[in-house]
């Protein structure tokens, strides 16, 4: 029952994945601010990451990844892992890939849906709360994370906090 | 007594007469027994060493490996060092693993391959494309395919031995190239096959080929006895030890066979020294002085460490290039001699130089402050015995650039603040240790101005008061509160008298010894103003502000006294690392790690270390402070950094400096990598230098080298921002001259309009333009 749950999120986040990323272009530089057109000074502060273009505000980044396809070769790695139920090393490919795009949600979510899988309950509500710590924005992603925050809280035992992860869930849905 | 002295009087006389019959025969006999029980104790001693002994192999500890991908901030220059640390020899065209060429902005590399923790690492034929500070496209020669990423082999930081620093990398006879072999055979020992362990015409041949020779180029004992020597006995030249040799010799090859036995004395055999660590067998030497595999070897290279074997430290090619190269050709000759080479290849060979690297010792540990780390985790997980004979190969998260550009920025900025500040030469020390955020790995330590001192590691055990590096936390505990603290909330700013019991009362003063009446409290945590933190420390609690600081990862001593809100605490730059190592991850608290797997010998995995998590603080208030430590790097203490790397990085960060400037810090974040940087004296005696004026300019040094991936704060979903005219502390718009952008927990944030925005009455359309900024 809960494998099949948890693989119908791998594959679903594993799908988002794929979607998510958007191809690098091979022409630009990584991403970098442009702050040229708004230069702080003395009389007018404005936070250094948050003007032109106001790259925190909610929904621009598609769960901080971008995608580059070495990161999705990863994650396909992992679910090959997975496959074969080898689940440490469907892990180590995941904070390979965590190295590159430490803030890809898609990644610490999938790394929560392992540790749950190995039974590491406590650990895999820590993960998804950093999954979504970086998917503001990204609703679909965050119902999954709460979803399955719920299944690890019923696992520990924890029974209302397993229903209150789903309703948020649901709100989210 | 008397009938007792008598009687074995009469049983002496018995046995003198006895004795005096068949003297010779009786001691003969003693003799055989003695021997025989001599030989069987060497016996003894042969066989337990050989089958039970084997190698005591020392751990073997690792960088972490370089990850190639297209999109990688990468310089040419960088991934150029990277492979010059690795050994990888640079050459017009790359045709062997461990060669590499550089175009301007492409390389072709020949990787070397390598088993990992994860799973091994092909060797490679690899293309990399730059284009400015990134790598372009990663391509796979063979196929022309676009590769989606590649590792490097790690590179080797230590060994961990036992007490006997014996080094060697085990081979098996069969991955042997057959040339070595015969090469051996044909310099040492001619015989080998036919003998029995020691060899009569053995030692007459090598003396009618050294007379030929006009010199030596054959020793006379055996590969077998050569064997037992090195795996036995001691040094010294005495009839005795001749004998024991020949006799163990005899014994070895009784019991075992002779492709056994040359495996033994392929791994065995002594061929350099590095510093404290002996060079054994052959698959060792061949990296210590080629970097190669053994099976890549040329015959100039083998004929080199074949001659090797005479006198290692006399041919030393690194030391005495010139008798290694003579001794190498005369090795050279006796294959063509032999027939094992034609002339003409023998030629050619010893037309080439040596092809000798060379390096950078390996024994000299060379990043201690880090290994320091590594090894006290390793021994809460392994036994010693274990770490210094199992081979065991760990896998750090030590990260070469880092550490290099770590230990250049405080050798080199030292000497220039002492020369600034009129201080004696030398007497500044200094500490860093770089992490990356997200996965809490610890990519550099640096615990002394010396980076290759192995004393007091200063990063992990110097216990230093913080000063103002603690404000943070009363800050983050104060908007913990959010009803009655936000970023715009007002402090007072006037003299503060807290009485104590050892009765002084606690006076604290501003930096600059003014007072401002009162002050935002985003100003006071921007501009580190003492009197309005120790105001908000005293006001949310000295024990919440201790509880907070546990939570964010100290784990050395906090008394919750009121001057702690000051700094008051004295800990380590690790301590201080862990606390902003939380910060800077969002409220997510992970154990710095230092190890990311342990392997066996034969590559399985032991141990990992995963990546943990645990959330010890609210995103949405880390995200206000974290914010705050922007503005530090743009206008506050670090203002300075702003002005070298330009706004647009978003640097956040702390300075710290504590009574008479005896410590200066600064802890400080990018959009990857933390760094820690402390400087002070070891007599702790006052130096002159603030946070701002020693630390900052480490760091700066440090992430120069390394470059500066820009920081983006995620923004949690229940932070929203809103312009605030710094004069009122309420709601700006474009009317206000002074006016911030500060991020507030929804529903958290000043209602009010200030005067200057527009009239008095709130306009709905400004307060929506803030919201949705």
């Amino acid at each position: 029952m809960i494998n099949a749950r948890l693989f119908v999120v791998l594959v679903a986040s594993s799908v988002l994945a794929a979607c998510a990323g958007t191809p690098v272009t091979r022409s630009t530089p990584p991403p970098v601010i442009d702050r040229s057109s708004s230069t702080p000074s003395d009389e007018d502060y404005s936070p250094p990451s948050t003007s032109s273009p106001p790259i925190q505000s909610r929904g621009t980044s598609v769960s901080g990844s971008t995608g580059s396809p070495a990161v999705v070769a990863l994650l396909e790695r992992a679910d090959q892992h997975y496959a074969t139920r080898d689940l440490d090393a469907a892990a180590a490919s995941l904070e390979r890939a965590l190295r590159i795009e430490p803030r890809n949600a898609v990644l610490w979510h999938k790394l929560a849906a392992i540790r749950l899988e190995q039974g590491q309950s406590a650990q895999a509500v820590q993960l998804a709360s950093k999954s979504n710590s970086f998917a503001a924005g990204d609703t679909r992603l965050q119902a999954r994370n709460w979803r399955l925050i719920s299944t690890a809280r019923r696992a520990q035992g924890d029974e209302k906090g397993a229903q209150a992860a789903a309703s948020k869930a649901r709100q989210l849905e | 007594m008397a009938a007792r002295r008598r009687s074995s009087r009469k049983s002496k006389s018995t046995r003198r007469r006895s004795a005096r019959r068949v003297p010779w025969l009786r001691l003969f006999i003693v003799l055989l027994v003695i021997i025989a029980g001599y030989v069987l104790y060497l016996d003894i001693i042969v066989r337990e060493e050989f089958e039970g002994k084997r190698w005591a192999l020392p751990a073997r500890v690792y960088a972490r490996p370089l990850e190639l991908y297209a999109g990688r901030p990468l310089t040419p220059a960088q991934l150029n060092q990277e492979l010059e640390r690795l050994g990888y020899r640079a050459v017009s065209e790359p045709k062997r693993a461990g060669e590499y060429t550089r175009n301007r902005q492409t390389f072709h590399v020949q990787t070397r391959g390598f088993t990992f923790w994860d799973g091994s690492e092909p060797p490679q034929r690899l293309r990399v494309d730059f284009a400015g500070d990134w790598i372009d496209r990663l391509i796979d020669r063979d196929s022309g395919r676009e590769l989606d990423l590649a590792r490097l082999d790690p590179l080797q930081i230590a060994s961990i031995y036992p007490a006997i620093k014996e080094d060697r990398q085990l081979v098996q006879l069969q991955q042997v190239p057959p040339l070595l072999l015969q090469t051996l055979l044909a310099v040492e020992d001619r015989q080998f096959y036919e003998h029995h362990g020691v060899s009569l015409r053995s030692l007459l041949r090598a003396t009618v080929a050294n007379v030929k020779a006009g010199g030596v180029v054959q020793g006379g004992s055996t590969l077998t006895q050569q064997l037992v020597k090195n795996f036995f006995l001691s040094n010294e030249r005495t009839l005795t030890r001749k004998l024991n040799e020949a006799v163990m010799s005899l014994l070895l090859e009784a019991h075992y066979t002779k492709p056994e036995i040359l495996e033994a004395y392929l791994n065995e055999v002594y061929l350099g020294q590095d510093g404290p660590r002996g060079i054994h067998g052959f698959g060792l030497a061949s990296r210590f002085y080629f970097e190669r595999a053994l099976e890549d070897l040329d015959v100039e290279q083998i004929a080199l460490l074949v001659g090797l074997v005479k006198g290692p430290s006399y041919y030393d090619p690194r030391k005495h290039p010139q008798r290694a190269l003579e001794r190498r050709n005369l090795v050279l000759d006796v294959l063509v001699e032999q027939s094992i080479v034609t002339a003409e290849q023998g030629e050619r060979a010893k037309a080439r130089g040596a092809g000798v690297l060379s390096r950078r010792s390996l024994a000299a540990n060379a990043h201690p402050g880090f290994l320091d780390l590594v090894r006290r985790q390793l021994y809460r997980d392994y036994r010693e015995e274990d770490l210094t004979s199992e081979g065991l190969r760990i896998f750090t998260t030590l990260d070469p650039q880092a550490q290099t550009a770590a230990e250049k920025a405080l050798i080199e900025r030292l000497p220039r603040l002492e020369q600034a500040n009129s201080l004696p030469k030398d007497s500044l020390q200094g500490a860093v240790i770089v992490t990356a955020i997200d996965s809490a790995e610890v990519l550099a330590v640096v615990a002394d101005r010396d980076p290759r001192m192995a004393g007091f590691n200063r990063a992990l055990d110097a216990a230093r008061p913080i000063g103002s590096l603690v404000k943070p936390a009363v800050y983050l505990t104060a908007l913990a509160q959010p009803k009655r603290y936000t970023l715009a909330s007002w402090v007072e700013d006037t003299p503060l008298s807290v009485p104590t019991r050892t009765g002084d009362p606690w006076e604290p003063q501003n930096y600059d010894h003014q007072y401002r009446e009162q002050v935002l409290l985003f100003d006071a945590l921007v501009h580190s103003y003492n009197i309005p933190t120790a105001r908000v420390g005293l006001d949310v609690g000295p024990g919440r502000v201790v509880s907070t600081l546990q939570a964010l990862g100290i784990q050395g001593d906090l008394n919750a006294f009121p001057s702690l809100m000051l700094g008051a605490a004295d800990l380590s730059p690790l301590d201080v690392t862990r606390m902003y190592q939380t910060l800077a991850a969002g409220g997510f608290r992970s154990p710095l790690r230092a190890i990311r797997a342990v392997l066996a010998a034969d590559g399985t995995p032991l141990q990992r270390y995963p990546l943990e998590v645990e959330q010890v603080a609210d995103a949405g208030s880390v995200f206000l402070v974290d914010m705050a430590l922007q503005y530090v790097a743009l206008e506050g203490t670090a203002a300075s950094l702003a002005g070298r790397f330009g706004a647009a990085t978003g640097i956040a960060g702390k300075t710290g400096t504590t009574d008479d400037l005896r410590d200066s810090w600064f802890a400080g974040f990018t959009g990857n990598q933390l760094a820690v940087v402390w400087i002070g004296r070891d007599d702790n005696q006052p130096m002159g230098l603030t946070g701002s004026s020693g630390a900052v300019p480490v760091w700066g040094d440090y992430m120069a080298q390394v470059g500066i991936q820009p920081l983006v704060l995620p923004m949690p979903d229940q932070v929203e921002m809103l312009w605030i005219d710094r004069l009122t502390g309420l709601q700006a718009d474009e009317g206000c001259d002074n006016r911030v952008q500060l991020p507030f927990l929804i529903g958290t944030a000043p209602t009010e309009f200030a005067p200057c925005a527009d009239g008095d009455i709130p306009k709905p359309v400004d307060w929506l333009r803030g919201l949705f900024r």
